[in-house]
């Protein structure tokens, strides 16, 4: 439904976004999860036409966005750095965009005040930052988008908010099929909630699966042998990371763990088999390990 | 009611089968049962509503729910998906008494210990 195809942009001499692919399906919470300063937010601006591609296409519904306003509508957008029109309470900004929004709806907007306790007659400027996010996820939903793009909507707010706002967007996506675009490094969070990661990492989407595939093509396993061991290899499997401490080996494995394991067995007396699950966090860390990101070492 | 451990190597969609296949087993959840909805239970767990849905398919699947129309889930246990359940904690207990036999406790003790378990119970 929103499909990103081979997206390049070059600001000055420098690649931002490198043939990023992106594919998300309607009523699908997609997260995107990327490094600092991978390129998030440039994809955003290119959804909303904030910025201009260099080269590739983004469709909507089949529709390439580029000769065709309709689907703002439809969309919206929370920026990362919130910017307000000066001296405008929430009421009033509600009011101006229920002008651009032709399915915003007062009575959700009422409901959601409710729920979020924001004093919707103060100056938005004289809210704090956990406020001002809170305020514009109040405008946001109630404008009833089928395609809503949340930078980083949740870091930075304590935990009773980050579970209000997961809670809000749950909600649509069940009762409205809204489809979402999250960007954010609260990894722990996405895990349960995701359909589908994309991981960015210097302009280049490195990994695009469904939560379910990610989880069951990698696995971290201990193994302990009490004679001279080797690392065994196959095609069936890829060993990513391997360690050793004392005689417990460690190895994250990418590819089928149960042929390892009937390897391994067949080869060595295994004393000690554990297979350990990944969050997305360690994942995310295995895959950019792997092009060498964070692979340094401090010794103080 | 259902528990999700974070840590466990099991898929979230395999927990919540399993955790209801217990509360079904121990009759807690009963034959005509309503299960929760799966938007419920998604909201409860902050879960994606996809995996909960995937878990019902899989408890339908083995016969310990049957989902209505409009409706909804309901609690509807047969035979066979007891007597699936009770072989899968038969392969736990094979895998418990590996585990025994590798760190070296002996063969007549592990005998003894279960024949007094099982005479106690």
């Amino acid at each position: 439904m929103l499909k990103i195809e081979n997206l390049s942009k070059k600001f000055d001499e420098f690649e931002v976004l490198k043939s990023v692919n992106i594919h998300v399906e309607k009523g699908q919470i997609y997260g995107l999860a990327g490094t600092n300063g991978s390129g998030k937010t440039t994809i955003f601006k290119h959804i909303m036409k904030i910025y201009n591609q260099d080269t590739g296409n983004i469709y909507y519904d089949g529709k390439n966005i580029e000769n065709d306003d309709n689907y703002f509508s439809e969309f919206y957008y929370i920026q990362d750095d919130l910017f307000f029109p000066h001296n405008y309470s929430l009421n009033d900004l509600f009011n101006y965009e229920k002008m651009l929004y032709v399915n915003a709806s007062k009575e959700k907007y009422e409901k959601l005040l409710k729920y979020f306790n924001i004093d919707s007659f103060k100056k938005l400027r004289s809210l704090s930052k956990g406020q001002k996010k809170q305020a514009a996820f109040i405008l946001a939903i109630s404008t009833c988008p089928k395609v809503l793009l949340l930078d980083e909507i949740v870091d930075g707010l304590d935990a009773v908010i980050r579970r209000k706002f997961w809670n809000v967007i749950l909600e649509e996506v069940m009762d409205k099929h809204i489809t979402v675009l999250i960007s954010s490094h609260a990894l722990t969070e996405l895990d349960n909630i995701c359909d589908k990661i994309g991981i960015l990492h210097e302009g280049r989407i490195v990994k695009e699966e469904t939560m379910e595939h990610l989880k069951e093509n990698i696995i971290k396993v201990q193994f302990a042998i009490d004679e001279e061991f080797e690392m065994i290899e196959s095609e069936k499997y890829n060993v990513v990371k391997f360690t050793k401490i004392g005689s417990v080996y460690f190895a994250i494995l990418k590819g089928n763990v149960e042929e390892f394991k009937k390897d391994l067995n067949n080869k060595y007396n295994v004393i000690l088999f554990d297979e350990l699950s990944m969050n997305l966090e360690e994942i995310f860390i295995s895959e950019l390990g792997g092009l060498g990101y964070g692979t340094e070492e401090y010794k103080a | 009611m259902i528990k999700i451990d974070e840590s466990n190597v099991k898929p979230i969609y395999e927990q919540i089968y399993d955790e209801f296949a217990k509360l079904i087993f121990l009759d807690v959840l009963k034959n005509g049962d309503k299960m929760p909805s799966v938007r419920e239970l998604a909201l409860i767990l902050h879960i994606n509503p996809n995996t909960i849905q995937k878990s019902y398919k899989l408890l339908e699947k083995d016969k310990f729910i049957e989902s209505k129309k409009g409706k909804g889930n309901f609690v509807s246990f047969d035979t066979k998906a007891y007597n699936n359940y009770k072989n899968s904690f038969k392969e736990k207990l094979m895998e418990i008494i590996d585990e025994l036999i590798k760190i070296g406790i002996d063969k007549d003790e592990i005998i003894k210990l279960v024949k007094e378990r099982v005479d106690n119970a």
